[in-house]
């Protein structure tokens, strides 16, 4: 059975924080093929944040093993009710109207990233033991980095004709 | 980018947790009807006899009588074809016709070399193998606008086309050939979302309609790393009308073939029963100018098909009477009305709305009005239930004068003079004409109250404020009051 983010250890937590980073790798992927050849720039851009998202992870693996050194932690998304990062296009027909844009993939990418940090800054002011509320908020501070590179990245295609 | 309206807006009348207590969750209720649309069987086993009463429909357009009430093709698909379509299909169950619809059947057989076999693989964005050339679909095209153009063409031939068998065939014989050459040239169902012109009105009223198939919750789709519904798996084909399941939102293009509901790895999809008219976004001008056009043909095909006027009646049927000046004449009405003049009376009643609406907005620093175009646009669903209560009370004494054709029809599909069951003799028996009005006006009332309460919900959340919003919508309340009239003038005389 699923449970609460708010009764998982340290370890898992950041081992869950891993593995949203890899799934959302995945999602990326998966949007990238879905609409590969609709819009080459589109695409180009998820594949990019599909890549950011395996970099992220790696530094987060790098904290874990750190803080934990090798012992291995098995969680997935799927072990916890709370969706803590899920990037996810805005609308069932944009293959239809063929219609998704740069800006559309950033957005995404920022509601993302911003549910995440919300979520790390919500669990950082739950009562919790020192150890893990300081983890949470490492993990927010990270996901605010990630959300202000995505915020930059807007204003930058902002007048991008098309974008 | 979501089209045409403002991003924002569109979320806010669309329930936030799902499904809604307003839903029924038909899959939990009726496991069997889970079980048969995870069938890879299903739909074909409705699409095959479907196809198999087709080709002898087209045989019988070939063949059989060319006098209309005596040809099978003419009296089934022009008389309870298209009633069970408005009158039932379409309300009840959203486009459950393009689930058996035969059309598209040989497309689908060119792209996928299966009829119920699932190719795993890597073509066109799916996670399945598909066959042809598999090209996108231009992006200037990638909306309804062909199907706009496509239905209006047709229903200038109308008169001809319910009454010559030939002139159906070519017609119903030239969209499967279409639909197998888009489906050789282009990914997945082109055919049915750019072109068909029976699609562009199923599109649009199947948005009142009271199913619809979504994803029961919209974490697992959040989570879910496959969007195996959209691309597909070896257990389905992905979706061929490219709809993505995790967002679904409205009705308009979803095909119902239920793939997604095979091919998701989660279990989450699921048919729901939902009250009448719960999609209320209209989403770009093609969708919109739709409603327009479907609203001034179930008043052209009322006046010429029911209606008292012998002149405009020879004018439209061309084939027979051969006034090309007078068809002319009705054609050029009927596009002006369809593509200018409804949608400009329309647009003066949205602008005089917003301008009372938005009286002494800045001073009470209430925010700016919403812009004309969302105004345009939003408020283009009032059209829909209306739009759709007309076409059913245009039907109903369709069936009710022709539908005792279908009795003798059966014996003698071709107009031979046969009797195979013994009801070759029955003879034309109108139903109750006296009863057509007791229908069509509670029709045409309930479409207009549809109508009335849609916008009204529709101005709330554009305004939210209810005076502004209620003041907003009197002068569309009013033209839509006008066009109920009118209607029921026509019917009642
Ligand atoms: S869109 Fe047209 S061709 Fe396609 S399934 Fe529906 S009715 Fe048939
Ligand atoms: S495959 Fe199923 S769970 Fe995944 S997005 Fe589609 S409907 Fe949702
Ligand atoms: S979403 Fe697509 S795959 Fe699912 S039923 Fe509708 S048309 Fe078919």
């Amino acid at each position: 059975m699923a449970k609460s983010l708010h009764n998982l250890l340290p370890q898992e937590v950041l081992s869950l924080a891993i593995a949203v980073e890899t799934r959302n790798a995945e999602r990326y992927d998966t949007f990238a093929h879905i609409f590969g050849s609709y819009n080459d720039e589109a695409t180009a851009l998820l594949q990019e944040m599909r890549d950011e998202e395996l970099e992220h992870k790696t530094v987060l693996e790098a904290m874990y093993l750190n803080r934990f050194g090798d012992k291995v932690c098995d969680i997935d998304e799927s072990d916890v009710d709370e969706v803590v990062e899920a990037v996810d296009v805005d609308s069932a027909e944009h293959l239809i109207f063929n219609d998704l844009t740069k800006r559309d993939v950033l957005e995404a990418a920022l509601r993302a990233e911003e549910g995440a940090r919300e979520f790390y800054i919500s669990l950082s002011e739950s009562e919790q033991d020192e150890e893990l509320l300081q983890l949470y908020r490492r993990l927010a501070a990270y996901e605010e980095g990630h959300v202000a590179g995505i915020k930059a990245r807007i204003n930058q295609i902002g007048t991008e004709k098309g974008a | 980018m979501i089209r045409d309206t403002d991003k924002m807006q569109l979320r806010v009348i669309q329930p936030e947790v799902y499904p809604p207590p307003d839903r029924t969750d038909l899959f939990k209720k009726f496991p069997w009807l889970s079980k048969l649309a995870k069938m890879r069987a299903y739909p074909n086993v409705l699409v095959i006899p479907n196809l198999v009463m087709f080709w002898i429909f087209l045989l019988a357009g070939i063949f059989g009588s060319p006098a209309g009430n005596r040809n099978i093709m003419i009296v089934f698909i022009w008389i309870l074809w298209w009633f069970g379509l408005i009158t039932v299909l379409v309300p009840l169950g959203s486009r459950s016709w393009c689930t058996m619809c035969p059309l598209p059947f040989f497309g689908d057989l060119v792209q996928r070399r299966a009829v119920t076999y699932v190719r795993k693989g890597n073509s066109a964005g799916t996670r399945n193998q598909l066959f042809g050339k598999l090209r996108v679909w231009p992006k200037k095209l990638s909306n309804i606008w062909l199907q706009n153009i496509g239905f209006l063409c047709l229903a200038s031939f109308s008169a001809h086309l319910v009454t010559r068998p030939m002139a159906t065939v070519l017609m119903l014989g030239g969209l499967i050939v279409i639909a197998t050459i888009t489906g050789y040239l282009y990914r997945q169902r082109v055919f049915c979302n750019y072109i068909c012109p029976v699609g562009g009105f199923l599109s649009l009223y199947s948005m009142t309609s009271t199913v619809e198939l979504r994803s029961r919750d919209k974490n697992v789709c959040k989570k879910c790393t496959s969007k195996a519904c959209v691309a597909g798996s070896d257990k389905g084909w992905g979706c061929p009308w490219i709809i993505y399941m995790g967002k679904l939102e409205r009705n308009n293009y979803c095909g119902m073939c239920t793939e997604c509901v095979k091919s998701c790895p989660s279990d989450n999809i699921s048919l729901f029963w939902r009250p009448f008219c719960s999609d209320k976004i209209l989403k770009g001008y093609d969708e919109i100018w739709k409603a327009f056009i479907m609203l001034v043909l179930a008043m052209a095909y009322s006046i010429v098909l029911l209606g008292p006027f012998g002149k405009i009646k020879d004018w439209a049927n061309i084939g027979e009477v051969g006034n090309y000046k007078g068809f002319a004449i009705y054609v050029s009405i009927l596009w002006f009305a369809a593509l200018i003049a409804l949608p400009a009376v329309y647009y003066v009643a949205i602008r005089l709305g917003r301008g009372f609406a938005s009286k002494g907005l800045e001073a009470t620093g209430d925010g700016a009005a919403p812009s004309m175009k969302d105004l345009f646009i939003r408020y283009g669903y009032t059209l829909v239930p209306l739009g759709l209560m007309a076409w059913i009370a245009f039907s109903f004494p369709l069936m009710m004068v022709s539908g005792s054709y279908i009795i003798s029809i059966i014996s003698d599909p071709l107009g031979r003079g046969w009797n195979l069951f013994g009801t070759g003799e029955f003879p034309w028996t109108p139903f109750h004409p006296d009863w057509m009005a007791y229908i069509q006006i509670p029709c045409l009332m309930f479409g207009l109250f549809y109508s009335l309460k849609c916008g009204h919900e529709l101005a709330l959340d554009l305004w939210k404020d209810n005076r502004r919003a209620v003041t907003s919508i009197i002068p569309l309340a009013i033209l839509l009051t006008l066009v109920t009239i009118a209607f029921l003038r026509m019917y009642t005389g």
